[in-house]
């Protein structure tokens, strides 16, 4: 399984890291990007299972991220879930349409987090 | 700026620091503050863009900063790191995204956060728009919140 | 011709001698019994095939009338249901099948082949904004698979939502809240199944249990203020509203008169006044509705006035209902205080230092209802005030107008770098001749374009080109049926205040005067003249 961790804040990678970490998700599964650009790049090189976005990055965003890859046939269908300080009932909606699987809003405590995810790990 | 505009970044600082890290706290009465240069060493500005425009920045000083993001991170920094002072700016765009949430009368962009350090640092807060200060005291050292937003013309 | 050729044949050929042979009959023997062979095996086929197709007949039938059961079993449910429940295809149509409920719910027959949303929303340009955002959503349930169940849920637009149904020319209003599932014919959407659940009842007890925890705290805020302000004072208030609702009682048939409903207005707003004033808010509340349907009053409308009247009585009514329960209360609580006093414990002497006192405890309770922050500095320089009881009223409503129109919230006097606590002042004081009551903000002081573009919506004012000044303005500001704010409050605000202070200035043969700057405050001034000097004047 291969899963790309996508944000641009380092810290905010590592939390979401070691949550799945945690869960026994083996480390050798996971890819980080810091933007979307280089998450689209990997993409390309490789067939990603999962990926977890940010919405707020430089050059590429979430969004844009979302709706390009949701352009490729190969992740018409791939869980892509938006974790996002952005709280507002517009921005869940502009998500959906974008094509998004599930949209999360941080601050979020980690059990919350696996909670709402682990569905996607188990598939 | 009204008070409708302030409450949202009170609720979300709150919820932030006092609900999410479990940060004993209390809020002071918001302020007008006239020398809004005069923050603490280390400051995360964000930008608000759309239906109207403005500047959220959260300010605290090098053992706060530290301690919080060490905190949010669940790993014990010492020094004020790369990576404390990206925790810094993550902190403030939790905090900008939570707010637009009950800015009912907007519909906002927020920009990427920006971390400025040291003591002789300027802010371009919007021009002739008041800067609310709100601020706290924490178990973790004073910090404030500091809201700058344009009424809707 | 040979047999072979005869057979071929479909007719039979023209009249032309041919013979048999032997082999000729040979073969058409054994062509006769092929064809019998061929007749049989297609006779049990066929038997065979009819045999089928009666059990397939038979089958039909059984699933037909599991069919029907089902579908009686589906209308018997769609009948019974309590939620309303139906079907939307791709283009916001509602399917023929639809729970009975519905018609209950909407009040209406006429639901399948509408669009849902003209359904809900009929009006097209005040529903705009609804319309669209339900739209969308359905768009997002058709199409978009792949995003989770909780976050589609999380967008709803229909979770307790107020809908108004129009029916019969009255408007009923509805709450309501949809769960939206989608229907799947194997791959693909093919509906939407909208279940409506009406909340209308809940929200509305849950109304009523607030309503009944109101009464219980009117109770108690009624002990509570006859206990602070005293017997004596309430006696007088009960008094004076008794004979505005006797008044009002009598002259119900009279209330054509615009002048007297003016009159009438006037006592019921000073009444909702001074209730304030006692924290008596429950009684406040009533006067308030009261006000209300006295401004229903449409003088074009007949049948509307009649029940307008009916209306007043019965608030008249409940509220002096409302007032004898505290009368009951009051008589008791006289009967201890006079003990008490016997006892000399209790004293019920220095009004005016009641009166500051209340006054006092009336800003801290409206600012904090207001939001705002305000505080009361008392300079007092006289012991006492002639006529204290009639000039109760006319600083009450100048506070209350201080506190509610005048000081800025907290935030918007920071903006203006302001100190973020409102003052107001109460300066009491005499000079030669007379005894003056300043009561001074420093709020945003009197906006004279808003009064001069109110005044002229209300047509107090002609639009006219001439200038008007200042002083005509505040004249006006002073007048009955204005108000300087569109908000209707309970506090005030329906400009019937300053109205009041200017009518009790006259009686009392006193004067009235107001200072504004913009910005930076309002100061008015009551003059009242001594009380032999007014005797003097008087004769």
């Amino acid at each position: 399984m291969r899963i790309l961790i996508i944000d641009d804040s380092m810290v905010m990678r590592n939390i979401h890291k070691n949550i799945l970490l945690e869960n026994k998700i083996p480390e050798e599964s996971f890819l980080e990007a810091q933007d979307g650009t280089t998450a689209l790049m990997f993409a390309r090189k490789e067939p990603i299972d999962i990926f977890l976005v940010d919405w707020n990055m430089p050059g590429l965003d979430g969004l844009e991220l979302l709706k390009t890859l949701r352009g490729m046939e190969q992740y018409s269908s791939t869980p892509i879930i938006m974790i996002t300080s952005e709280a507002a009932k517009y921005n869940v909606m502009e998500a959906i349409e974008a094509g998004v699987t599930d949209y999360i809003v941080k601050p979020i405590k980690d059990r919350v987090l696996w909670e709402k995810i682990s569905k996607y790990f188990t598939k | 700026m009204k008070a409708v505009f302030i409450n949202p970044f009170l609720n979300a600082s709150i919820n932030l620091f006092k609900t999410f890290l479990d940060v004993k706290l209390t809020n002071k009465n918001p302020y007008i503050n006239k020398d809004a240069q005069n923050l603490h060493e280390i400051s995360a500005i964000i930008g608000l863009a759309g239906d109207t425009k403005g500047a959220v920045v959260l300010s605290f000083e090098r053992e706060t900063a530290i301690k919080m993001v060490s905190r949010f991170s669940k790993k014990n920094y010492f020094a004020l790191t790369r990576e404390v002072i990206d925790g810094v700016g993550e902190l403030v765009n939790i905090l900008a995204g939570n707010a637009k949430k009950d800015l009912l009368d907007f519909k906002l962009t927020i920009s990427l956060p920006g971390v400025i350090t040291g003591s002789k640092y300027k802010i371009n807060w919007p021009k002739d728009v008041p800067v609310i200060t709100i601020p706290f005291e924490s178990e973790l050292g004073d910090f404030t919140v500091n809201v700058s937003l344009k009424d809707k013309d | 011709m040979t047999l072979n050729e005869v057979l071929s044949l479909h007719s039979p050929p023209a009249v032309k001698e041919y013979t048999l042979n032997h082999d000729d009959f040979k073969k058409l023997f054994w062509k006769y019994k092929g064809l019998l062979l061929d007749l049989q095996r297609n006779n049990v086929f066929w038997s065979a095939t009819n045999e089928n197709l009666k059990t397939a007949y038979e089958k039909l039938d059984i699933q037909e009338q599991e069919l029907e059961r089902a579908y009686n079993l589906n209308k018997k449910y769609l009948d019974n249901i309590t939620e309303g429940l139906l079907l939307i295809d791709k283009n916001l149509i509602i399917l023929d099948q639809y729970s009975k409920y519905m018609s209950r719910l909407f009040l209406t027959d006429k639901i399948k082949g509408c669009n849902i949303l003209d359904f809900l929303y009929p009006d097209k340009k005040v529903f705009q904004k609804e319309r669209k955002e339900l739209g969308k959503y359905i768009a997002i349930l058709f199409s978009k698979t792949l995003a989770s169940p909780e976050i589609i849920q999380e967008i709803n637009p229909m979770v307790d939502k107020t809908i108004f149904i129009k029916r019969n020319n009255k408007t009923i209003e509805k709450v309501v809240n949809a769960k939206f599932i989608r229907i799947y014919n194997k791959e693909v959407i093919e509906h939407i199944m909208i279940i409506f659940e009406d909340k209308t009842r809940e929200i509305h007890m849950k109304k009523q249990l607030e309503k009944e925890k109101s009464k219980y705290k009117a109770e108690i805020e009624s002990i509570l203020a006859i206990l602070r302000s005293g017997p004596d004072a309430f006696f007088d208030f009960i008094n004076e509203s008794s004979s505005i609702f006797e008044n009002i009682k009598q002259h119900i048939n009279e209330l054509e008169d615009i002048k007297l409903r003016n009159e009438f207005f006037r006592q019921i707003h000073s009444l909702k006044g001074t209730a304030k004033y006692f924290e008596l808010n429950h009684i406040a509340q009533l006067a308030h509705a009261l006000e209300d349907i006295f401004s229903e009053w449409d003088k074009e409308d007949t049948i509307k006035i009649k029940s307008i009247k009916e209306k007043i009585l019965k608030m008249v009514d409940h509220i002096w209902n409302e007032f004898r329960t505290i009368d009951k209360t009051n008589t008791r609580l006289l009967k201890f205080y006079e003990r008490a006093a016997l006892h000399g414990s209790c004293s019920r002497d220095g009004k005016l230092d009641n009166f500051i006192v209340s006054l006092k405890r009336m800003t801290e309770n409206l600012s904090k209802e207001q939001g705002k922050e305000i505080q009361l500095s008392i300079k007092k320089e006289i012991d006492k005030l002639p006529c204290l009881n009639k000039l109760k009223n006319p600083i009450i409503q100048i506070l209350r107008n201080a506190i509610y129109h005048g000081i800025e919230d907290s935030f918007e006097r920071l903006s203006l770098s302001k100190k973020q606590k409102g003052n107001i002042i109460l300066h009491l004081f005499k000079t030669d001749n007379d005894y003056v009551i300043e009561i001074s903000d420093d709020g945003r002081g009197i906006n004279f374009d808003t009064i001069q573009k109110k005044a002229m919506d209300k047509h107090l004012i002609r639009n006219c080109d001439k200038i008007i000044s200042k002083e005509e303005l505040i004249q006006i500001l002073f007048s009955p049926n204005f108000s300087s704010t569109d908000m209707v409050s309970q506090l005030s605000g329906r400009g019937y205040g300053l109205d009041i202070v200017k009518s009790s200035m006259c009686e009392l043969h006193g004067k009235v005067s107001v200072a504004t700057r913009e910005r930076k405050g309002t100061k008015f001034i009551l003059k009242i003249p001594e009380t032999g000097k007014v005797k003097k004047r008087v004769k």
